[in-house]
């Protein structure tokens, strides 16, 4: 038997209230468990984010960001998202900045606010406009946290890049002297938005402990802007005002890998196997050159990198070859060498339920 | 001390109905309260229940019957009310307080008590009841699920299949 004494809607009735990670554990349990759960199509797997369709770029110099993918996927992603508008005013262009993404959710700002979005979905909200700030712009410090697994609801977290980032009112450099000459301090009140209550609300962290969300390593590049990762209930954020140099190390450490690897160039965007491309020799040739990092493949040991600002490569850690994916400038763009100043990895999330005001 | 009574009957004395639970007990509730129950609705509309008929309930005892009338009885108010777009906050704060507490009870009890308010039809309850187990669940391993939830301990070939399902979706265990 092995089973709770429940009629099977009863048990359906509870399990159809657990999010995506819960009920894959429920479907472990027993089998009368796992055959309510898909016999109901209670889990839907495939609807959480499980690949890579493409990189959100942002440049120093440009206004928008470009999307590197396989051309047959770009139409359908980006120009969706419709971040090419004009401003009415025909005299000032407008611009759009991504600041984060999430597990499919990128959080952008335009000329008139702050929003989430789901690409894949189309589905967006514009957040309210956050108090602390006075609706100033929240480049560098706005970051996104989202758990399609736990659940359908998302969170803005406002973090200075650093003591004495300009965005940070006198109030909170204020409170912030106060409490420590540390920096980061040992506890941040920071300014939060959630899409449960759909407002902005001032929340105590602690830096560090058993209890903690955040933990911070610092990096000294003025030109690295601050990121954030989300997992599993914890958040790790990179300041901007310290000296160590955690993440150039990383990077040289990867370079060195590169330059000793057997080198394979060819197309191949994911799962998609058209379109390859012999490129080996460019690629050899310029890797010696000036290289960044674009981004970790969250599901694959592959990392992505800017080689040469001008091509994008998946290093595949584990076969030690190289993916040529691309130019990393974007079409219009007429510039000499594009200067990437941030990169999201694109992991698009089909949950159709999105959080918006009420 | 000298909360305001609501509604207990000035004008006349509310409509009675006797309920009989699996060990022969006889409940006297107001109709309002018992009518929370989908499935008792239709009798007592047609007018059963009254007078020393009693409606028998074969499949709840008289201790779980208690227990799912004290819910219809506190919550019969506000469901009169239609939702009860007129409650106040404090009621509102004191019916979830209630329902809190209300859950806080035995696994067994708790079980008894799904079963009743799924064979009765007591929507809000079914919900309360379901949501109290899912937290239960919340959370935990697969193997911790069993074990809160009072299963027994797996058989080898049951282990083997729960680690096989495992692997399914890697993304929930790491």
């Amino acid at each position: 038997m092995g089973s709770l004494p429940l009629p099977e809607d009863a048990l359906a009735d509870v399990l159809r209230r657990l999010s995506p990670r819960s009920l894959a554990a429920s479907r472990c349990v027993c089998k009368a468990w796992r055959d309510i759960i898909d016999g109901r199509s209670l889990l839907l797997p495939d609807l959480l984010p499980h690949s890579v369709h493409g990189i959100f770029l942002m440049y120093h110099d440009l206004d928008f960001p470009a999307f590197l993918s396989h051309p047959s996927m770009e139409p359908e992603i980006f120009d969706k998202l419709h971040f090419y508008h004009l401003h009415p005013d025909s005299y000032s262009r407008s611009f759009t900045n991504i600041l984060d993404h999430c597990n499919g959710l990128l959080l952008y700002q335009d000329f008139w606010g702050a929003y989430v979005v789901n690409p894949a979905t189309q589905r967006r909200a514009q957040l309210p406009p956050e108090p602390r700030f006075g609706g100033s712009f929240l480049s560098n410090v706005g970051h996104l946290l989202f758990d399609p697994t736990e659940s359908p609801h998302y969170e803005v977290l406002l973090v200075p890049a650093d003591r004495w980032t300009e965005e940070v009112d006198r109030e909170m450099r204020q409170q912030l002297m106060d409490k420590s000459e540390e920096w980061p301090a040992s506890i941040w009140v920071l300014c939060m938005f959630s899409s449960r209550t759909w407002q902005w609300e001032e929340r105590a962290f602690v830096r560090e402990g058993d209890d903690t969300m955040m933990a911070f390593e610092e990096i000294g590049d003025p030109l690295w802007r601050a990121s954030s990762a989300y997992w599993r209930g914890a958040f790790f954020v990179q300041c901007n005002d310290g000296s160590a140099i955690l993440r150039q190390e990383t990077m040289l450490a990867m370079m060195r890998m590169i330059t000793n690897a057997h080198l394979k160039s060819k197309f191949e965007w994911d799962s998609d196997r058209d379109n390859i491309i012999d490129d080996e020799f460019e690629v050899e040739q310029n890797i010696s050159t000036h290289n960044t990092f674009l981004g970790f493949h969250p599901f694959k040991d592959v990392v992505f990198l800017n080689v040469s600002l001008d091509r994008a490569v998946a290093y595949h850690l584990d076969t030690c070859t190289i993916q040529d994916l691309g130019e990393v400038r974007p079409r219009y763009y007429n510039g000499p060498v594009a200067s990437v100043i941030s990169s999201f990895v694109y992991t698009p999330c089909l949950i159709a339920e999105f959080p918006e005001s009420k | 001390m000298a909360a305001p009574e609501s509604g207990d009957g000035n004008n006349g004395a509310a409509r009675m109905v006797t309920l009989i639970s699996s060990d022969n007990t006889r409940f006297e509730v107001e109709a309002a309260a018992a009518s929370l129950s989908q499935t008792l609705q239709l009798t007592i509309l047609d007018g059963g229940g009254g007078g020393g008929d009693g409606i028998p309930l074969p499949n709840v005892d008289s201790a779980t019957l208690s227990k799912v009338l004290e819910y219809c009885i506190k919550h019969a108010p506000a469901a009169a009310n239609g939702g009860a777009p007129n409650a106040t906050a404090v009621d509102r704060a004191e019916l979830e307080r209630f329902d809190n507490e209300f859950v806080n009870i035995d696994q067994s009890v708790l079980y008894s008590l799904i079963m009743a308010a799924h064979n009765l039809e007591i929507e809000g309850l079914q919900s309360l009841v379901a949501k109290k187990v899912a937290d239960m669940i919340k959370g935990k391993s697969p193997m911790e699920i069993r074990r809160t939830l009072g299963f027994p301990d797996p058989t080898p070939e049951e282990q083997a299949e729960m680690n096989a399902h495992m692997l399914e979706y890697g993304w929930a265990y790491e």
